[in-house]
């Protein structure tokens, strides 16, 4: 579910600091694992963000996804940030509209909305 | 639970059990926790994956006899490699006198894309195994959540159901109920003779009353309607693929064409470690954390298979190589 419309940094922050960043993570850190017994452990958190074992390689893979997104979504008249301070990927578009997205799967509902097209990876301008 | 419990057969042929089911349905979940609970104590598990990179034996390391037919399905182009494994089974078997420790019973998980028919009917018309091994039961894994949508398009699904001894239908504690019911008297329209069973990651569940739901009238497929075939690809993340590139991708992938790609598995090394990446459809599990000590080749890792329809297998290499900044 995305936050949309204008976005009011005091109000991030207040969230940030009453929630905790990890506060959405936590709740969701087993869904789908296997049985404790027989599966192996899985990793916390939105499966996009697997990747990173400490806080600081989980904020260097945030800065690294924003630069990848505002490439991608710049071909829409779309960009994105995460400044790292404040949970969640930051869209904005060229006519002001604007929303927060927990995660990934987020971004790209939010993007086909703001943008009015479809995102597609297999879309020429992405394979040449 | 689902398999017979057959300790020596009275004939002196081996059982095989044959696990199919669509792709991504679990049976390599199912079959984890069966072999955890020791219910296919002793058997040899034969795993087939249509891709060349298997994935599903990681899973399976609590099996001491395992043996993966990799990069073809064991219905159609590995139907000789499965052949000529089970024969060598036999061999070995055949050296051992009746009073010594013998297998006695065979594992077969197939590929997502396998019609279990024609494998049960390979083995039956075989000359040297139909002496040596009985098919005892066929298993098929039904997913709750996606079932219903693959019986209504994909000729293979409903060639699965229909040649079942046995449902086990997964994932219950994601369905929602009305809709289970509706599949259940559907499975059952489909296939009578089938028992159904429930399970929630392996572990039997037990499943709701269905008796009053009518089933669901399937759409007839004409001649050339049937839809294109679901073929595999192989991605290699190399080292211009980090998991953030790879994950803003897949997620796009999946989001665009969740329809299309059906099943998405493989390993990836990164900082946090060697990640498993499984989906079905648009649902993309929590990636499990591997053991770093596998006896697997290092190579396997950081390839991932895309099985699915409706792309070019070179689009998706393209597109992934432009998400990573590296010109197509």
């Amino acid at each position: 579910m995305a936050w949309s419309g204008r976005i009011l940094p005091e109000f991030a922050l207040i969230a940030t600091l009453l929630a905790g960043p990890l506060a959405q993570t936590a709740a969701t850190a087993y869904a789908g694992c296997m049985c404790s017994a027989c599966g192996y452990p899985a990793a916390p958190g939105h499966w996009t963000e697997a990747g990173a074992a400490n806080t600081g390689e989980r904020l260097r893979a945030r800065f690294r996804r924003a630069q990848i997104l505002q490439r991608v979504l710049s071909a829409y008249g779309l960009k994105a940030h995460d400044g790292g301070l404040v949970p969640g990927i930051q869209l904005s578009s060229l006519t002001g509209d604007q929303a927060i997205v927990r995660d990934l799967a987020e971004v790209w509902v939010a993007a086909e909305r703001m943008s009015g097209k479809t995102i597609d990876p297999l879309d020429p301008c992405f394979v040449g | 639970m689902a398999p017979n419990d057959v300790e020596a057969s009275s004939d002196g042929r081996m059982r095989l059990s044959i696990l199919g089911g669509y792709l991504g349905s679990g049976k390599t979940t199912w079959l984890r926790h069966q072999l955890h609970e020791g219910v296919f104590k002793d058997a040899f598990v034969i795993v087939n994956e249509a891709a060349e990179t298997p994935v599903d034996d990681a899973l399976l390391q609590s099996s001491s006899k395992l043996a993966v037919l990799a990069g073809g399905c064991a219905c159609c182009t590995g139907k000789a490699a499965l052949l000529a494994c089970l024969r060598q089974l036999c061999d070995a078997r055949s050296k051992r006198s009746s009073q010594e420790p013998r297998l006695e019973r065979i594992v077969l998980e197939t590929s997502g894309l396998a019609d279990p028919g024609p494998i049960v009917e390979a083995i039956r018309s075989d000359p040297i195994l139909v002496h040596h091994i009985l098919v005892s039961e066929v298993l098929v894994t039904v997913d709750a959540l996606h079932a219903l949508a693959q019986l209504r398009s994909e000729p293979l699904g409903r060639r699965q159901v229909e040649i079942a001894d046995c449902f086990i239908i997964t994932k219950l504690d994601e369905a929602n109920q009305a809709e289970l019911k509706t599949l259940l008297a559907t499975l059952q329209f489909m296939n009578p003779a089938a028992v159904l069973y429930g399970s929630i990651k392996g572990s039997e569940t037990s499943l709701p009353d269905f008796a009053d739901v009518e089933p669901e009238i399937l759409p007839t497929f004409l001649d050339g309607e049937a839809p294109a075939p679901i073929l595999p690809t192989r991605l290699v993340i190399d080292d211009t693929i980090d998991w953030a590139v790879f994950s803003v991708w897949l997620s796009a992938l999946l989001h665009a064409r969740g329809d299309d790609v059906v099943r998405v598995k493989g390993v990836v090394r990164t900082p946090a470690g060697r990640l498993l990446v499984q989906t079905v459809r648009r649902i993309v599990q929590s990636p499990e954390i591997l053991p770093e000590q596998d006896d697997r080749p290092e190579r396997e890792d950081n390839v991932i298979v895309v099985i699915g329809r409706g792309y070019d297998a070179d689009a998706l290499k393209r597109s992934l190589r432009w998400f990573a900044g590296v010109s197509p």
